[in-house]
């Protein structure tokens, strides 16, 4: 069925979802397969005969890239640019170099498959029962991710810092995508995620899930923006665990909202949820079913909002010494529904306003 | 019937039979593809003998039967017309992409139970739909997939005689057009149950139209977020042909609105959380428009972004 919807027996138009209408999104399928086709048609016969003398060599021409291509213990980089199942490449630059723009990179078995690259969307997928990995050299980043409106995702994948890599993942990228299911990323020296999306293309919008980001010395997940562009976050059964700060967003110069969901932030060493923005850049966080357990559970340091649902801020004597909530700065608010519990108390003036429930 | 020709003849009975063979073996409940496998002369798709598409092991199952790949491929474009399961066990990654402008699962057909487990179903932007179930009726159950940049639909059901039953779980929808379409024909409709979905980055979460055929949509533990206009948006066509939505535990944190109400539909919400953070989203949480719009609140919401066009909640009580 094509497009949908408008075949006899089915109701038509009157929505504007209907299936059969292009999606406010993406245009219809381009039409340069015509015009290449009319091209074509007008060449000369000599050209074409020329063009088909060329084809005769194509084995020395490398053919379209493919959607799927693999990756294994036992496979090879050198000469090979198709990473096919039965002739997998070795590491995932060379994969990502080759499969087609959109296409999926899969692990076949377990190995370290060396730092990555990204500069068009792909998805790389470490599926159950391999365990594919990462580690970098010194100072620099096992994935690193730049493109304008691509679409990453990265599935299953075990990021290690070894305590001297970069970064697990720096997202540089405007617009578009970035989705991080079910990886581990640990032990780096700088964050485990870097998102600072040159947002002048437009939203960006960055999913986690089923991840859990630990043991990073700065941040376990860093959040800004540049070029006045708005960054979206969405974390969801996430845990951010022992890291210098647990989540830590700058907004400047640009708008960031993050909304976290039946996760954990905890034994992070400063703060679990650090809030900076500006003037013009709020930076604004709504919490619902988290735990932070911490020295500070949720520090805000101007212009920051924070919405708060089923969030449990504990403080143990001996081991906690800081608050459950701090303002510094100016233009701070804290909004709470009455189902919190916020053992560490408030510091630095620190007040919870009411967020009524409808 | 003369003796001396009964070696002959039995010899050619003989012949037959053998020739006849494959022709006449029965489909086997449990087939299986793998990346090495091959579907020329190949109708059994074994274990030892796999085939190397989804759609030559459908052509060849019992109805009802299983499909399931031994190692991770692309294993090509579907199109469903009898019950069976298609899996992707964990430690397999079985894609499937589309050319432009074609879907990647098409189910039609009477009373069909169809389930799909553990795909990754890729549009590259200019697919149509990754799963479309086209006309007819019966179950389908949708199962740790992931499904993403569709040109229209992530999820398309458009079920023409009798009812469809639909169940989402664990499942990523996104970078589509629509992340699920329910748009059941006259005659038809669709109780659709959600569980443990994502729908994040499309342009629109959720559409529902029953403006020909009643729809129910119940979502839980879910995270409709991201999506550049409404997460879920609603049509109904008059008082007998509502479009329905139960949602509980579920987040929206969209560019534009929340949910939308846009006529003959019905929203009862409970422990909905409706983001609208300043300098990001310039939408509401709640809007309605068009007329018979009802939502009924049972105090345990949060809808940030507010509403517009005069909405008002109802209470929903608790027993």
């Amino acid at each position: 069925m094509s497009g949908g919807g408008t075949s006899s027996g089915k109701p038509q138009g009157a929505f504007a979802f209907a299936p059969s209408q292009p999606s406010p999104r993406y245009p219809r399928p381009s039409k340069h397969g015509d015009t290449v086709m009319l091209l074509l048609l007008r060449l000369p016969l000599a050209l074409f005969a020329a063009a088909l003398a060329c084809s005769f060599a194509a084995p020395a021409q490398a053919q379209a890239p493919r959607d799927r291509v693999f990756v294994a213990s036992y496979g090879t980089d050198t000469g090979n640019t198709t990473c096919s199942f039965e002739a997998p490449c070795r590491t995932f630059q060379n994969a990502v170099n080759n499969v087609a723009v959109g296409g999926e990179v899969t692990a076949i078995d377990s190995a370290g498959f060396g730092q990555i690259s990204i500069t068009q969307s792909v998805t790389i997928t470490s599926p159950k029962g391999v365990e594919a990995g990462i580690v970098a050299p010194v100072g620099a980043n096992t994935i690193d991710i730049n493109g304008s409106n691509i679409i990453v995702v990265l599935r299953g994948l075990t990021l290690e810092g070894n305590g001297i890599s970069g970064s697990g993942i720096n997202f540089l990228s405007g617009g578009g995508e970035l989705q991080i299911i079910g990886c581990k990323i640990h032990n780096f020296v700088d964050e485990g995620i870097v998102l600072q999306p040159d947002a002048s293309s437009g939203t960006t919008s960055v999913l986690i899930k089923d991840t859990v980001i630990s043991d990073n010395f700065i941040d376990g997940i860093s959040l800004a923006t540049r070029n006045y562009g708005t960054l979206q976050v969405a974390l969801d059964e996430v845990i951010v665990n022992n890291n210098g700060i647990g989540i830590a967003v700058n907004t400047a110069p640009s708008a960031v909202e993050l909304m976290v969901s039946n996760s954990h932030i905890d034994n992070n060493k400063t703060d679990g949820l650090s809030l900076q923005g500006g003037t013009g850049a709020l930076a604004t966080a709504v919490l619902k079913n988290v735990t932070i357990n911490e020295t500070t559970g949720m520090a805000l340091k101007g212009y920051a909002d924070v919405w708060l649902s089923q969030v449990t801020q504990t403080t143990a004597p001996g081991v906690n010494g800081g608050f459950g909530l701090t303002f510094s700065g100016s233009n701070n608010a804290a909004y709470s529904d009455g189902t919190n519990q916020l053992m560490g108390g408030y510091g630095g003036g620190a007040s919870l306003q009411s967020w009524s429930s409808q | 019937m003369p003796f001396r020709q009964l070696p002959a003849l039995l010899a050619a009975a003989f012949v037959c039979s053998l020739a006849a063979a494959p022709a006449l073996a029965q489909s086997r409940d449990r087939v299986f593809v793998a990346s090495y496998g091959t579907d020329s002369g190949n109708t059994t798709c074994s274990f030892e003998h796999p085939c190397r598409t989804f759609q030559n092991a459908v052509n060849n199952v019992a109805a009802g039967g299983e499909v399931t790949a031994i190692d991770s491929a692309g294993f090509g474009q579907i199109n469903i017309t009898q019950s069976v399961t298609i899996t992707s066990p964990p430690g397999v990654e079985a894609g499937v992409v589309a050319p432009a402008g074609a879907d990647t699962v098409d189910i039609s057909g009477s009373n069909l139970i169809v389930v799909l487990r553990g795909l990754t179903l890729e549009g590259n932007t200019t697919s149509n739909q990754g799963v479309n179930f086209s006309s007819g009726s019966g179950e389908l159950q949708i199962i740790g997939c992931r499904i993403r940049n569709f040109a229209y639909n992530g999820i398309l059901a458009i079920p023409s005689t009798g009812a469809l039953s639909l169940v989402v779980k664990d499942t990523v929808l996104s970078d589509s057009g629509y992340g699920m379409t329910l748009f059941p024909g006259a005659g038809s409709t669709i109780k659709a149950a959600l569980d443990e979905v994502t729908v994040n980055n499309n342009a629109y979460g959720i559409g529902t139209a029953a403006n020909a055929a009643a729809v129910e949509l119940l979502i839980s533990n879910s995270h409709v977020d991201n999506n550049q206009n409404d997460g879920l948006i609603m049509l109904g066509g008059s008082t007998s042909l509502m479009s329905t939505a139960i949602l509980n535990n579920v987040t929206f944190n969209e560019t534009q609105t929340g949910i939308a109400l846009t006529g003959y539909s019905l929203a009862w919400l409970s422990h909905v959380t409706a983001t609208s953070a300043p300098g990001i989203g310039t939408g509401v949480s709640l809007a309605f428009s068009g007329s018979n719009n009802t939502a009924f609140s049972d105090g345990t919401n949060h809808l940030m972004g507010g509403y517009s066009n005069g909405v008002t909640l109802q209470p929903w009580g608790l027993q």
